[in-house]
């Protein structure tokens, strides 16, 4: 009865912010913690923003690093963040294991009537399992999307990204 | 004179065309619901398709097989009644779902989310010419209702109509994030048999009202004939059955006729009530009214 499962993980929820710089909007916040609490398909999670200035990481003001732990041991991270579409930006989420393999990748929000196909999963599957220090390239490692190219790129490119400012938590 | 008697023929003759006309149409009307009777091979797929938001994860698609014998149990010029029973194994019987088909019926009902129903009046004007289908559960509780016009056209004949319901069964109790189905039907009758055509909006109702499309599906039924004897079970548990089932629709009946909102609990007891409602637990006219009313919360 996964119903109950995913009751008791909400009930259990807790969704704590450190003090962050700038705020997330509700939407935003709101498809955050639903890509989490359907990835991580466990109880009971906290979820605390990490301060990345002093890592090696650029700061800047739509990327928010969160640890997700569970009865106080991590279990993961989430690495949300914007990229460019054709015209505008979109809100993308990477979530990783303990270990820094990527569990899974969404796009939250999508401001623009094309390109939208790279929110499916059967395209964003292929980043799952990657881990900081590999290297991928659209369009031969990372299958092109037609209709999509330049999203598919920038969220490539993105993740990409991503696993390069995560390296530093191997530490 | 003479002018005056042959307007008056013309008229006549062509009211009278147009009365043959409509018969004839009730009676193509009547044989396609009643195509819909007997023993069937069924598919059923869905499908989620297109989604508003972009994060959203489509389910696994769902498919399953089953024979299914659907018997004539109401056979009026008005009003026909088909009950679809499940065949497992070729000897196990699982009472299924109720379509009731009523011609120019003034009355309906429509789900209203949280395990409610409304009955409303429909005008004589919107009715006209048209069949009202009326779905219930494997316990003959409401379902869904829609009224449209039976459509024979072009070598096709088909019915379709857009009606609120709740989930459906198979996502009954395995989802709570949407809580209203926009269930687009469509029943066409084919060569092999009939199919059921579905083009669903799974909605998030609130309660101001406010509708929000989480996702549409494809639903595609596909019923094919096969030879009754292969139902044969069916039809001997029906011919066993089907008076205790009579008792139960007709106390049903006072009920539906008797109120404006019927809000009916999911579980007493724990178990949903079709596990109540067997000639073993609740048997005489009583006994099935006492169940009933045990899961009605508002009437």
């Amino acid at each position: 009865m996964k119903w109950i499962y995913f009751l008791g993980l909400t009930y259990f929820f807790c969704f704590s912010f450190a003090e962050s710089q700038v705020s997330i909007p509700n939407v935003l916040q709101q498809k955050l913690e639903n890509a989490i609490a359907s990835t991580f398909e466990n109880g009971g999670l906290a979820i605390s923003e990490v301060d990345y200035s002093q890592f090696d990481i650029q700061k800047k003001d739509e990327l928010h690093i969160f640890r997700i732990s569970q009865n106080e041991n991590l279990i993961g991270y989430a690495y949300l963040s914007q990229a460019k579409s054709k015209h505008d930006v979109y809100d993308f989420v990477v979530l990783y294991d303990k270990e820094l393999k990527i569990k899974k990748s969404k796009i939250l929000i999508y401001r623009e009537n094309y390109g939208r196909q790279v929110g499916s999963q059967r395209w964003l599957k292929q980043f799952i399992g990657m881990k900081p220090g590999e290297t991928f390239n659209y369009g031969k490692d990372i299958s092109a999307v037609s209709g999509a190219t330049i999203t598919a790129s920038s969220m490539t490119k993105a993740v990409q990204n991503s696993l390069e400012d995560m390296k530093v938590f191997n530490q | 004179m003479r002018i005056k008697t042959l307007v008056l023929s013309v008229f006549l003759a062509t009211a009278f065309l147009s009365v043959e006309a409509q018969e004839a149409k009730k009676v193509q009307d009547q044989k396609a619901i009643k195509d819909m009777c007997g023993c069937f091979e069924v598919s059923f797929k869905y499908t989620e398709t297109f989604s508003p938001e972009i994060d959203y994860e489509k389910k696994l698609d769902y498919t399953a097989y089953a024979l299914e014998w659907a018997e004539l149990i109401e056979d009026k010029e008005d009003e026909i009644s088909i009950q679809h029973l499940l065949v497992i194994n070729d000897t196990m019987v699982i009472k299924h779902w109720r379509q009731d088909w009523l011609f120019e019926d003034d009355s309906k009902f429509v789900y209203d989310t949280g395990n409610t129903w409304i009955f409303i009046d429909q005008d004589k004007d919107e009715v006209q010419g048209k069949w009202t289908q009326k779905v219930y559960q494997v316990d003959d509780s409401p379902r869904y209702s829609g009224t449209a016009t039976w459509v024979h056209y072009d070598g096709k004949t088909y019915w379709e109509n857009e009606s609120n319901s709740p989930l459906p069964r198979r996502e009954y109790t395995k989802r709570d994030d949407y809580n209203l189905m926009k269930r687009g039907n469509r029943q066409e009758i084919t060569d092999e048999g009939w199919v059921h055509e579905q083009d669903n909006k799974k909605i998030v109702k609130q309660d101001d009202n406010n509708e929000s499309l989480l996702v549409m599906e494809k639903g595609y039924n596909t019923y094919t004939r096969v030879e009754d004897e292969q139902c044969l079970a069916a039809k001997e548990w029906w011919s066993d059955n089907k008076k205790y089932w009579s008792k139960v629709r007709k106390i049903w009946d006072d009920i539906y006729t008797s109120n404006e909102v019927l809000e009916l609990r999911k579980s007493v007891d724990g178990k949903p009530l079709y596990m109540h409602l067997t000639p073993e637990k609740a048997p005489s006219k009583k006994d099935i009214r006492t169940t009933i009313e045990k899961f009605i919360v508002k009437a």
